[in-house]
């Protein structure tokens, strides 16, 4: 992995995330709906609303309006939200803390479970085990990740599992406000447990609800991975050395597997951060996801155009990361 | 060979991009893999070409059938001048030369059957008007390489090795090509169905008057398919010649390592053990091009040659060593002018640490008094001798040695001389100081490659310097002396004899080594 | 070598081995009442064409052969012990100190994810108890053994920084690394250039001198088996046509197949028109007999 190498592809992302801005832009303002209408209650006059669109900038056409647009986004200005009337960029970054929070524990969860189950699959290749976890993924697979919410939200309700809330981040009671948003790590850091068990508690329903369909693919792939892996020459080898088979799927196999099963895990991820808009909503979640439906309602353009640049970016850092982690699995990557 | 040459070729190079060096923007830079490469195929001849992997056989059969453009060169096939051809421009010439690929398995579509693949150029090149007609012809060609018609029903997988590369011969010879160039055809193939399509190779190439560019690494397969052979080192042909000629006295070292190598079988219980002693030798092999080179004695004869045959050959730097630079022109911006008497072992020391990326150490300096022992001042004349031909060698190895280590290995050559081995009258101190230095090579050579460094002691007789040698004839060419050395670093051979003269009396002397120095002996004037 | 077993006694016996691979209702001998012996400190070649069994035989000695085959008779006797029944913890128990293995493809046999040092050192603490400084010391030793140049960075790097023939020698010496009292090589040398198969050959017969261990020499090459073998076997449709003193074999062979391999193996010290294919009449011959084995010896399966 090279300095270059990550130069190249940072360079290369401003042009997408240009591209985004326009696409996002021009769709929006193609789109029906009025954003001044949805803000303004009844009764107001004709004045009112002129001035309004004035404020932002609606009144000027199209084209001028993009210039503005642009000027304004290389000066780090998203614009004001006009459905809650403050700075795009502090409203974003107030909730992205949640959502990265949110993802990162369903990327943990999906990583144990569908390595779990690649791990048996593959030891007990051809035999009940391998059958057993393939038909597990296949049935995680059939369903999507927000009916997997409404599925735990019925059986929270149905079993009376007061324990596990299904709503919000953190117990009211709790009285742990956090000064970055953060509140996962920082409550850990601050050592209140409390606060952390609280948040832990709210995230697990939601997280998981993301997760499986990603422990299904991460399951599947790694599990096909291993299995081709387990034909190479190197595993005879190993064999001759007379490891056992747990071994040598764990330690000859796996290793080998993992480069193939980054790649797609990688993009998997990013379907499983687009997941969150809707699995936010379910469960209260105050994260962008949450934030993002209710800014489309509101036809809240600045906000919409943000959050789309903010999931733009949050794609293409996860790529990044996925292409970097290569270099460190795959030795043959290191050099050049 | 003069009066019909079918395909020829002159001076040809060929470079590709190296992709593993690609810079973030930009094109890759290229890597030279063919340095000027000249053969000539008449109609119905067979050419082996020989070499190990990494030599440039491979990359040579595919230029020449043109799926490389050359970098430079001419590429004559039937007179016609090809290197540059477009490709629409070459279409209707490719039905005339055809190339089977090593590995069958992957040069055959899987999911086409046998008859579909050996009648697919025949459509091509509309050789068959109606499918009646390919089947006919593709049956008649399943049996010209001893296969039944039954077999065009199957598909590829459903074929043994051998009768899969019967399919690819089948394919190249539907359209009746007048060359086929085959690469490593019979390497994965076990002993019998080896032999069955050498055998199968030389049937057409009788039957069809083919002519033939056979590659392969082996030279027992060669032999038994060619008249004539060249052997490939590092993208270059170290020899070429009539088979028989060259498989009963092969002049390069390095066609001479490739025989050795290869087991006979012939019972010879000391052929392991005749291993063993070189076994560094080759390991111990580098590449000259991007080396950097210290040459002493470089400001003229064998010295000046090595500077030459180092900026030919692409050695990065090379660092002219003598003992004043005074009046020196480099030839090249490559080549650094040095001051160093390789007597002054002060300044010797001092070299080693200023040129701290030699890769490549050339001990060429020298001198000889050219003084009979009855001469009034022999023993200074002999102390002159030994301080530069034994102890400037040995303090040079002694000094560079670490450099050569902390540098991956590298190699040096000592230039020494035939009367290394035997004694000349008249110049008996000068012989004698030269075989000392041989002597300290052999030990030096024991000590270094535990490093990783090759030590090649270089014997030539006696070289046309324009230094007033009072040799008798013939007298070899400098830059042929100093090529030869320098094959010898890449072919990872320790002892060379350069040239006619030197190689006749090192076979000499290890037939009959008394009567050797008889003969020398006999050189006493008057 | 000292304290070598007499040489009476084989230290592997493979008697009459029947092997099959079995699928899908078919069932494909491959092995047909395979015979052999190899005794204490020898290098023993087992030379055929492929389809012949000879890989197969050595897979079967080391117990991994593919999973569809199948032993349906005969034994493979180790020093004494039938290892054709071994459970898997047996089996491993056996390897390293027991049996090793100098694979076919240097290129492919080595672990690409792990450096060369670790895949030295792991059979050593496996089999040998070693903790990890003293399997690393001895794993450097070990790369001194086979000659492999700068061995301190060598243990450092991956494969695909090393060559082939390097390869090789890291291969040979995690064979020997343990001192095992045989080894089988399955076609050495095949992927390898020329003048490295030369020093590869000279290396294992170094090792195997020195370590006193027996090689199952598994080959097509018969130049590589008058070179370095001490007896030979010829193998063809998994039946042993004949077996003997290697000067034997191949200066006087006794079989006609024996004669025509040696007459098809090219020789680059001969005028090409010498070379003669196995004639098809014996192949036929061969394959008849290989058809009559398998009627008259039906149980089997």
């Amino acid at each position: 992995m090279s300095w270059t190498f990550l130069f190249r592809r940072l360079l290369l992302a401003v042009p997408t995330l240009f591209g985004v801005a326009v696409v996002v832009f021009v769709l929006l303002r193609v789109v029906p709906g009025d954003p001044i209408a949805m803000l303004i209650g009844p009764g107001a006059t004709d004045a009112d609303i002129a001035e309004l669109r004035r404020l932002y900038g609606l009144d000027e056409s199209i084209a001028v309006q993009f210039l503005y647009y642009l000027r304004d986004l290389a000066a780090g200005d998203f614009g004001t939200s006009i459905s809650m009337r403050q700075d795009v960029m502090e409203l974003v970054l107030g909730r992205l803390p949640v959502t990265i929070e949110l993802c990162l524990v369903a990327m943990a969860m999906a990583i144990a479970l569908g390595g779990t189950m690649a791990l048996a699959g593959a030891y007990w290749r051809g035999r009940a085990g391998e059958a057993t976890v393939d038909g597990a993924a296949g049935f995680i697979l059939a369903i999507p990740d927000f009916l997997w919410a409404l599925l735990f939200i019925l059986f929270v309700v149905v079993f009376a599992l007061d324990g596990l809330p299904i709503s919000g981040r953190i117990g009211h009671d709790v009285g742990f406000r956090g000064a970055t948003g953060f509140l996962l790590i920082e409550s850990l850091a601050r050592l209140r447990f409390d606060a952390f068990g609280s948040v832990l508690l709210h995230t697990v329903l939601p997280a998981a609800a993301l997760a499986l369909p990603l422990a299904a693919i991460v399951a599947r792939v790694l599990k096909t991975s291993i299995n081709e892996a387990m034909t190479q020459d190197y595993i005879l080898m190993a064999r001759v050395k007379g490891f056992s088979r747990a071994r040598i799927v764990c330690r000859e196999a796996l290793r080998n597997a993992l480069v193939p099963t980054v790649t797609l895990t990688g993009v998997q991820f990013t379907f499983l951060v687009g997941g969150t808009v809707l699995v936010e909503k379910i469960f209260s979640y105050p994260g962008i996801g949450n934030m993002a439906i209710d800014a489309v309602i509101n036809r809240d353009l600045p906000l919409i155009q943000g959050l789309v640049l903010t999931f733009a970016v949050l794609f293409i850092a996860i790529n990044l990361l996925v292409d970097m982690s290569y270099a460190l699995l795959n030795p043959r990557m290191r050099h050049g | 060979m003069a009066e019909s040459v079918l395909l020829e070729a002159a001076g040809l190079r060929l470079s590709l991009p190296d992709y593993s060096r690609k810079p973030p923007f930009g094109p890759a830079p290229p890597v030279d893999i063919l340095h000027g490469i000249d053969l000539a195929i008449a109609p119905g001849d067979t050419l082996g070409v020989v070499g190990e992997s990494g030599s440039g056989k491979t990359s040579l059969g595919r230029t020449l059938v043109r799926l490389h453009r050359p970098t430079a060169g001419r590429l004559l096939f039937d007179g016609r001048d090809i290197a540059n051809l477009t490709e629409e421009r070459l279409r209707p010439l490719r039905a005339q030369f055809q190339m089977i690929f090593q590995d069958p398995q992957s040069s055959l579509n899987p999911r086409r059957r046998v008859a579909d693949i050996v009648a697919q150029p025949l459509h091509l090149h509309g050789r068959a008007a109606t499918r009646a007609e390919a089947r006919r012809q593709v049956d008649a060609l399943l049996e010209r390489v001893a296969l039944r018609p039954a077999h065009g029903e199957r598909y590829p997988h459903e074929l043994s090795g051998g009768e899969r590369q019967r399919i690819g011969i089948a394919r190249a010879i539907a359209l009746r090509p007048r060359l086929v160039v085959a690469d490593e055809i019979v390497s994965g193939l076990d002993m019998s169905s080896q032999a069955q399509i050498l055998a199968l190779l030389r049937e057409l190439r009788r039957d069809l008057g083919l002519a033939l560019l056979f590659i392969s690494h082996d030279l027992s397969v060669v032999r038994t398919v060619c008249d004539r052979v060249m052997v490939m080192l590092n993208g270059r042909a170290v020899e070429q010649g009539e088979c028989a000629a060259i498989f009963a006295s092969p002049r390069h070292p390095y066609t001479r390592r490739l025989l050795n190598a290869i087991p006979l079988p012939d019972v010879d219980p000391g052929w392991v053990a005749r291993t063993a002693d070189n076994q560094l030798g080759e390991e111990l092999s580098m590449n000259v091009k991007d080396s950097v080179a210290l040459v002493t004695g470089a400001n003229r004869g064998v010295g000046e040659a090595f500077v030459r045959v180092l900026l030919d050959r692409g050695a990065a730097k090379i660092y002219a060593a003598m003992r004043s630079t005074d009046g020196y022109e480099a030839p090249d911006g490559r080549v650094r002018p040095l001051a160093l008497d390789v007597t002054d072992h002060g300044r010797i020391a001092e070299a080693a640490a200023e040129c701290g990326d030699v890769t490549l150490l050339i001990n060429n300096a020298g001198v000889n008094r050219n003084r009979p022992i009855s001469d009034d001042d022999a023993l200074r004349n002999a102390r002159d001798e030994m301080e530069v031909n034994y102890f400037g060698t040995m303090e040079m190895c002694r000094r560079f040695g670490p450099v050569l280590a902390a540098n991956g290995g590298g190699a040096i050559v000592n230039m020494l001389s035939l009367l290394s081995r035997v004694n000349l009258p008249m110049i008996g101190t000068y012989c004698g100081s030269k075989a000392a230095a041989l002597s300290l090579t052999q030990g030096v050579r024991a000590e270094l490659a535990a490093q990783g460094t090759l030590t090649v002691a270089v014997m030539p007789g006696a070289i046309n310097t324009r230094m007033g040698d009072m040799n008798p004839p013939p007298l070899e060419d400098p830059a042929d002396v100093a090529n030869a050395a320098l094959d010898a670093v890449e072919a990872g051979e320790e002892d060379i004899y350069p040239g006619v003269m030197a190689e006749g009396v090192s076979q000499g002397l290890a037939a009959d080594a008394k009567a050797v120095e008889k003969e020398f002996a006999a050189y006493l004037p008057g | 070598m000292t304290g070598a077993p007499p040489r009476d006694r084989p230290i592997l016996s493979v008697r009459d081995l029947h092997l099959a691979i079995a699928g899908r209702g078919r069932h494909t001998p491959i092995l047909r009442g395979a015979s052999l012996d190899i005794a204490p400190s020898e290098v023993h070649g087992l030379v055929g064409e492929s389809g012949a069994g000879k890989t197969m035989i050595g897979k079967a000695v080391l117990g991994i052969q593919p999973s569809p085959a199948r032993i349906s008779g005969g034994s493979v006797l180790f020093e004494g012990r039938d290892v054709t029944h071994l459970s898997e913890r047996e089996r491993r128990a056996l390897m390293g100190r027991g049996m090793g293995l100098i694979p076919q493809d240097p290129m492919t046999s080595l672990n690409p994810a792990h450096r060369i040092g670790a895949q030295i050192a792991d059979v050593l603490r496996l089999h040998l108890g070693m903790d990890r400084p003293a399997a690393g010391a001895r794993a450097l030793e070990l790369l001194n053994e086979v000659h492999v140049r700068a061995p301190e960075r060598v243990l450092r790097q991956y494969p695909h920084e090393i060559s082939g023939g390097m390869r090789q020698r890291v291969l040979i010496a995690i064979a020997f690394a343990c001192r095992p009292r045989l080894i089988v090589a399955d076609e050495p040398t095949t992927a390898l250039d020329v003048t490295v198969q030369r020093q590869v050959l000279a290396l294992i017969k170094r090792m195997q001198a020195q370590e006193g261990a027996s090689i199952l020499f598994v080959t097509h090459d018969l130049g590589v088996v008058a070179k370095i073998c001490d007896r030979v076997t010829v193998l063809h449709g998994g039946r042993v046509l004949e077996t003997g003193e290697t000067r034997r074999i191949v200066e006087a062979p006794e079989h006609d197949y024996t004669r025509a391999l040696i007459a098809a193996t090219p020789r680059h010290d001969r005028p090409g028109d010498l070379l003669r294919p196995v004639p098809e009449a014996l192949t036929a011959r061969l394959n008849a007999e290989a058809l009559a084995y398998d009627a008259a010896h039906g149980s089997h399966g």
